[in-house]
């Protein structure tokens, strides 16, 4: 019974850092319908800021780790997407892809490739003993942080005019903005909180890790945007659904795979991913969305 | 000098003409109609007055108040003044009546009293004010279109093919609604499948053939024409 609970954390504390993860990703694409895919360089910049400033204390480490993820997104957003924001979807892809990769070799040029070790919050990854349960504090905290900023997005979206002009910017922008809704003050705070969603994950990764390389956002965002495919794309429910979701599956199979199956984990993972395009390609919690007449 | 002005309006998608060389205007307080067969560009105009064409190619001039506004984003021309409800309403279904509200008065912030104007005039969207709005009839939706673009406070309104697939008691109850709102003084551009009725409203109308005007009618002699020109059996 203490297996059974001791996995069921483990599965909602993975799921919960890749809710952030799959967020940071939907909550662009419902908006501005852009597959970001320098989201993960998003997650390394923060991540190498929170390094250069972990000597201070750690609520500033996080407040300066949180702000960074937000202005880099912006700057994203005003400086790479905004010019593309009406070109078809392959052209903001492949922007996507060109900022990531410009990111990451900046990063490699100025900081090296080889991997760094970091000394923040090392005492979170101590157990503590709940009921029989041994539970890494890290875990805890990942979960408390999630289910905090899952509250905290859905008063935001349900009770700020901000938050409905995103909801309906999702659901149909072309009518968003034929009722006054400024395109680049909506999209520009999608952005905002995609990056404060990343500087979170970077954070809980560091500290879940201890060390940081310019490559460390990669699979962070195809984790993301396998749990926006699973979830519905566009979908804000959905990612985070889908993020709980792969977190699940993910532990399920690190628990019932026979050992020489581990190894291919990650390609069962992908494999299910690929049957959910397959069989239920609008998601879990398909995203509602209108079409237009010229 | 009219409040709305279109000259020689031109859209091309590609290298397909949808408009060419359409001139009309609408003032205060009068309804203007365009009517015709469907692909003969009606909701292209629309669309091209409200800024909501910005893939297409548009030529020729859109006056409101006299300040060009052709090309303008859509946002800033219903900041303006100038509001659409397009054809399919397209209202927000995943949010509630309330919140679709909210949403129609971005330009001003919404007033507690145009909350309450609209509400009167529409009143069963005060009873379901929390519904999630594709919870509602079709009927009841275009009443939230409606109150939707009221609540900009416009000076002219853009109706695309409001009637569309309304039960005849909600059309003539829509159609009153739009009577009233002329009467009010706001201007209304009306594109209409239901031509006969939008014509007894209508101060001028227009008749459109592939992209442009075939004939420009005014006065009550107005529905006949257009029932020569359709059939008068394919009249409502």
């Amino acid at each position: 019974m203490s297996d059974v609970a001791q996995h069921l954390v483990n599965a909602a504390s993975l799921g919960s850092l890749y809710a952030l993860l799959a967020l940071g990703i939907a909550v662009i694409f419902g908006v501005g319908r852009i597959l970001n895919f320098a989201h993960g360089q998003l997650i390394t910049v923060s991540a190498y800021v929170l390094l250069v400033v972990s000597g201070l204390p750690w609520p500033l480490v996080v407040v300066l780790t949180l702000l960074t993820g937000v202005v880099l997104a912006l700057a994203m957003e005003r400086f790479a997407f905004r010019h593309v924001r009406r070109a078809d979807p392959a052209t903001t892809l492949i922007v996507g892809f060109a900022v990531a990769a410009l990111i990451q070799e900046i990063l490699v040029l100025s900081v090296g490739a080889r991997s760094k070790t970091v000394d923040f919050a090392t005492s979170t990854t101590l157990p503590v003993d709940i009921a029989g349960i041994s539970i890494p504090r890290l875990d805890l905290v990942t979960m408390g942080v999630t289910a905090v900023l899952l509250i905290g997005l859905t008063l935001l979206l349900t009770r700020t005019t901000v938050g409905i002009q995103l909801r309906a910017a999702s659901e149909d922008f072309g009518m968003a903005r034929l009722l006054g809704v400024r395109s680049t003050r909506i999209v520009a705070t999608a952005f905002a909180i995609s990056g404060l969603l990343a500087g979170t994950a970077a954070v809980l990764l560091t500290a879940k890790s201890g060390t940081l390389a310019p490559e460390m956002g990669t699979p962070a965002v195809l984790i993301g945007f396998f749990a926006t495919v699973i979830g519905g794309m566009g979908s804000l429910p959905g990612a985070a659904v889908g993020g709980f979701v792969l977190g699940v599956v993910t532990v399920l199979m690190q628990v019932l795979l026979p050992d020489g199956l581990l190894p291919y984990r990650e390609s069962l993972l992908f494999t299910c991913v690929i049957a959910m395009l397959l069989f239920r390609p609008q998601g879990i919690l398909p995203a509602a969305t209108a079409g237009q007449r010229v | 000098m009219p409040l709305l002005e279109v000259r020689d309006l031109g859209v091309r998608y590609g290298s397909v003409a949808a408009v060419r060389g359409v001139s009309f205007t609408c003032d205060a307080g009068e309804i203007v109609t365009l009517v015709g067969p469907n692909g003969a560009g009606k909701t292209s105009i629309l669309n091209a007055v409200a800024g909501a064409l910005e893939s297409a190619r548009l030529t020729g001039d859109v006056r409101f108040d006299d300040v060009p506004i052709l090309g303008d984003a859509p946002e800033r021309i219903v900041h303006r003044g100038i509001s659409l409800v397009p054809e399919g309403r397209r209202i927000f279904t995943t949010l509630t009546v309330g919140e679709n509200l909210r949403l129609g008065a971005t330009p001003h912030g919404g007033s507690a009293e145009d909350m309450v104007s609209v509400l009167e005039r529409f009143p069963i969207l005060a009873e379901f004010r929390r519904r999630p709005a594709g919870l509602l009839s079709g009927g009841q939706q275009q009443q939230l279109a409606l109150a939707r673009a009221l609540l900009a406070r416009p000076r002219v309104l853009l109706l695309d093919e409001p009637s569309l697939g309304l039960a005849p008691q909600v059309v003539g109850d829509l159609f009153r609604a739009i009577a009233d709102l002329r009467d009010e003084g706001i201007g209304i551009v009306l594109v209409e499948q239901h031509a006969r009725r939008a014509m007894k409203l209508a101060s001028r109308c227009h008749v459109m053939g592939h992209g442009t005007f075939v004939q420009g009618l005014e006065g009550s002699d107005v529905a006949e024409v257009v029932g020569a020109y359709f059939g008068g059996d394919a009249l409502p």
